[in-house]
């Protein structure tokens, strides 16, 4: 199916690539399909990918794989989220958090509180608010001695 | 600020019809039970922040940033 997007422009998508969110994002509940996309063409490096709505150019997010700058993130996701997408098998979660994207890069950070969890067995997908970790909500995608470059 | 200590069991009331009731304490958490009308909103405040800065990631980014971002990011 050909979906607009904002920062792709037409772009050409599959059914078994969608992924439902049944509550939306927080601020965005209404919109419940998404895909994702890659910005970069090296498929090599994809840690930054956009989450782009199906049926409009908007809403669309940058979100990044929180593993490639912080290897130790493993949240602890509760049953009652788990159950929301039918999670069997904890090993088939993936986690993508938001990134907020500033003109200057240097400044821009990323939510560790609230991740997408996505469940990679049927591409239902929510995102949560951890209750037992302490992880920031503006995490700095760059460490603080590098802002000045 | 004003701070108050109060024991499981004890409340505390807020204006006219808002009563807040200490449901259970235990070394890290709080339990609260909270009557209140209908049309006053209650939220975790995370769950506020969550959704704004929500807001503020979908604000549209230029492709040329994200294409900085990524070059900058594959240095790093």
């Amino acid at each position: 199916m050909k979906i607009q997007t904002a920062d792709f422009g037409e772009v050409i998508i599959e059914e078994k690539d969608l992924i439902n969110f049944p509550d939306g994002l927080y601020a965005f509940e209404e919109y419940k399909h998404y895909v994702l996309l890659n910005y970069d063409t090296d498929q090599k490096f994809n840690p930054i990918m956009c989450l782009q709505n199906i049926h409009s150019q908007h809403p669309s997010f940058t979100v990044m794989d929180p593993l490639y700058f912080y290897p130790q993130y493993n949240p602890k996701i509760s049953s009652k989220d788990k159950s929301k997408i039918q999670c069997q098998d904890e090993k088939k979660l993936r986690f993508l958090v938001l990134a907020v994207v500033k003109e200057n890069i240097y400044e821009s950070s990323v939510n560790l509180k609230s991740p997408i969890v996505i469940n990679s067995d049927n591409k239902m997908a929510c995102q949560v608010i951890l209750e037992e970790d302490d992880y920031p909500m503006r995490y700095p995608i760059f460490s603080q001695e590098k802002k000045g470059e | 600020m004003l701070v108050i200590s109060r024991k499981t069991g004890e409340a505390l009331v807020i204006g006219e019809n808002i009563e807040i009731i200490i449901s259970d304490i235990s070394s890290d958490k709080v339990k609260l039970a909270i009557k209140a009308p209908e049309e006053i909103k209650i939220f975790r405040k995370e769950l506020l922040e969550t959704a704004a800065v929500n807001q503020e990631a979908e604000q549209t980014i230029k492709p040329e940033v994200i294409n900085l971002l990524i070059q900058a990011l594959k240095k790093k």
